[in-house]
């Protein structure tokens, strides 16, 4: 009996598709509205300061650009640091001119430590 | 026996040069028994006493939401548990919603009641692999985590993460609404847990079923001396459900049973957790039946910290997560932050005086049996 | 409306001196002095109460009072009856509940011996719970500077990272 019961489930597995795709062949799609790496579009910042206040882990902090961009930029942008980030988009919601928003990008991981902190520049520099 | 000094614990006495017995450390950094540690003493294979080992993920909750606005406090609240995540932010959610007594929309109640429900499956499939996992049976734990997998695909579309939510079910409502097409994705995925129960009735194992049946019976006066709920209660025979006997949100529309057994062993507590999934799959079904059209959180915008004002007043909030009865008592005095924040998670009691009292007397070879089908969960002990 | 409730609260006020209101159905809050806590106790659990569901502190450094506060839930009659009584700061003592509700209660007071320094006498194991070799004030307690000792243990000058947690 026991054996063939293992024939009806291998022949019953190995017909079926299995539950994993290969990747990185093959990827699952990512969809909209999924939280990952910040975008800010800095023409739209007005310097309201609500991104930083929001943010439960204090990782966003206002900072001037260095000085060759200061005349077209004076005021202060948000500096995110992925780091102390937990992802949570709340400034994301509560930016009133929804300049800072979040991508698919989830390729986060860096050998250098300073390329954990994101400094806002404008976009030509990037 | 004097009445005031009733409990008497065996601390674990250091081993004396005479002594045949041993103590052993089923710790911390063992891979069968997540962050947490037992202390037993051992006579041969048979375990005297047990002393529980709490503490190495207590990160000081309750002090950390007193100095955060509650809508900060709704992306902490999932940390509580991480495998029931949604539940706890629905705890924290109540608690808030009734001191500020706020009106939350009906369509955001329905969709609270949708994600609590797939977080509970997804917590049971956890238990069922993890369960598998430490009697030996491995492809039970690979099954199930790729049947959670499906559900978590869910979460990913609906609220942006797979595993922590980020504080979806925040005060007021939900974060935002479900896109569209989402209702048949739910249903499909509803069809894939289905065949997952059906397969965990059709596998009848004798040896899967000879290590847990009359194994850590827990009779139903000790159960509740204890201070058990939920799955562990219900084994028991006390037919006692947190969104039956004190309901919220909209489980009193709801038409769903409550499954209890008589046993009280480490079977009957698996029993039941097959059982209380197909109850969760009926409830999700009855919910995209009947959800309305409407707004999903009241204010619709965040409030900007600086102008947060909770009034006055102290609630208790109770409900029913994955593992039992989890609580929440919230006092405020009409600041921005809540004055203080106690939760009460279920496996504060299931991990302390249950496991300690159900380890008295057993072989070594039966404490994955009895450990595992506790259902217990480090995160909401220590908090 | 509302009629187990203040059936609750009237005997319980033929006995004991207390102030209750009912708050919402299921909801009964009743405040009591700490002499006759226990004995409030084991009549409660007498009327149906005998699940505890839980036990909490709440720190009032102005007014120089611990507030205690006992949930509990009763599975026959399905209300959760809230206990409140005041502690003097400087001196927390209180009778043990756990004639009344046995281990489940013994937990609850361990965990807050360790965390608020509130002793209950009649207990017999208040040794520490989650803290290893912490030797310095009660953590919870609205006195304690977290942030000072922060700085102290763990702040690294040297990190320009953790300077907006400190600073």
């Amino acid at each position: 009996m026991g054996i063939l019961n293992t024939i009806e489930a291998l022949s019953k597995m190995l017909c079926s598709k299995p539950m994993t795709v290969k990747f990185p062949y093959e990827a699952i799609e990512i969809p909209e509205g999924y939280r990952g790496e910040h975008e800010l579009d800095i023409d739209r910042c007005i310097s309201c300061n609500l991104c930083a206040e929001i943010c439960p882990n204090r990782a966003i902090e206002m900072v001037e650009l260095p000085e060759e961009y200061k005349e077209k930029y004076p005021k202060t942008y948000p500096r995110i640091d992925l780091g102390k980030c937990c992802f949570c988009a709340l400034c994301q919601d509560i930016c009133p001119r929804k300049c800072l928003k979040m991508t698919k990008n989830v390729f986060l991981s860096t050998p250098d430590p300073a390329g954990v902190v994101k400094n806002p520049l404008p976009k030509e520099v990037k | 026996m004097n009445e005031k000094e009733l409990i008497t614990i065996e601390h674990i006495e250091p081993i004396m040069p005479e002594d045949t017995d041993y103590n052993f450390y089923f710790g911390p950094a063992h891979s069968g028994s997540g962050n947490f540690g037992v202390k037993l003493r051992l006579e041969g294979e048979m375990v005297k006493s047990a002393r529980a080992d709490p503490g190495y993920l207590h990160r000081g909750f309750e002090k950390l939401m007193e100095y955060r606005v509650p809508m900060q406090n709704a992306v902490l609240s999932d940390r509580i548990c991480v495998f029931e995540a949604l539940n706890w932010n629905l705890v924290h959610a109540e608690a808030v919603d009734e001191l500020t007594g706020v009106e939350v929309p009906q369509r955001a109640r329905y969709i609270r009641v949708l994600m609590a429900e797939l977080s509970r499956l997804q917590s049971h499939l956890i238990w069922y692999g993890v369960m598998s996992l430490g009697l030996g049976f491995d492809t039970g734990f690979k099954v199930a985590f790729g049947y959670r997998d499906y559900i978590l695909d869910l979460f990913e579309l609906i609220t942006g993460g797979r595993v922590y939510p980020a504080g979806y079910i925040c005060p007021g409502g939900v974060r935002r609404d479900l896109p569209d097409g989402s209702e048949n994705k739910i249903r499909r995925v509803l069809d894939q847990i289905e065949e997952m129960t059906h397969k965990m009735q059709d596998f009848d194992n004798i040896a899967f079923s000879k290590r847990m049946k009359g194994v850590g019976i827990l009779k139903t006066e000790d159960a509740i001396r204890l201070g058990a709920t939920g799955p562990v209660l219900r084994a028991c025979g006390v037919k006692t459900d947190v969104r039956k006997d004190d309901p919220y949100e909209i489980y009193n529309e709801l038409d769903f049973d409550i499954p209890v057994r008589e046993e009280g062993d480490a079977y009957a507590r698996y029993l039941i957790m097959g059982s209380e999934m197909e109850e969760s799959i009926k409830i999700i079904k009855q919910v995209l039946e009947r959800i309305p059209k409407g707004k999903v959180r009241e204010p619709a915008k965040i409030t900007p910290p600086s102008r947060v004002k909770l009034p006055e007043g102290e609630v208790y909030v109770r409900n029913e997560i994955a593992r039992g009865e989890g609580c929440a008592y919230m006092r405020s005095v009409g600041g921005k932050e809540p004055y203080r924040v106690k939760i009460r998670g279920p496996d504060f009691l299931h991990m302390i005086p249950v496991l300690e009292h159900l380890l008295k007397g057993v072989q070594i070879a039966d404490i994955p049996a009895i450990y595992w089908s506790l259902n217990i969960c480090p995160a909401d002990m220590d908090r | 409306m509302l009629r187990k409730e203040n059936k609750v609260i009237e005997d319980v006020s033929a006995k004991f001196k207390i102030a209750g209101n009912v708050q919402r159905e299921r909801r009964v809050w009743v405040t009591i002095d700490k002499d006759n806590l226990v004995a409030l106790c084991s009549f409660l659990k007498g009327l149906g109460f005998e699940h505890l569901s839980a036990i909490s502190v709440t720190d009032w450094p102005q007014e120089g009072t611990f507030e205690l506060t006992y949930h509990l839930w009763s599975y026959s009659e399905k209300i959760l009856l809230t206990v409140k009584t005041k502690l003097d700061r400087a001196n927390p003592c209180v009778d043990s509940v756990i004639s009344v509700w046995r281990e489940n209660a013994q937990i609850h007071e361990r965990e807050l011996h360790e965390l608020f320094g509130v002793k209950f006498e009649g207990n017999g194991d208040l040794t520490p719970l989650f803290l290893e070799g912490w030797d310095g004030p009660p953590p919870f307690r609205k006195d304690f500077n977290w942030r000072e000792y922060a700085r102290q243990q763990h702040y690294d000058k040297s990190n320009e990272r953790e300077r907006a947690y400190y600073d």
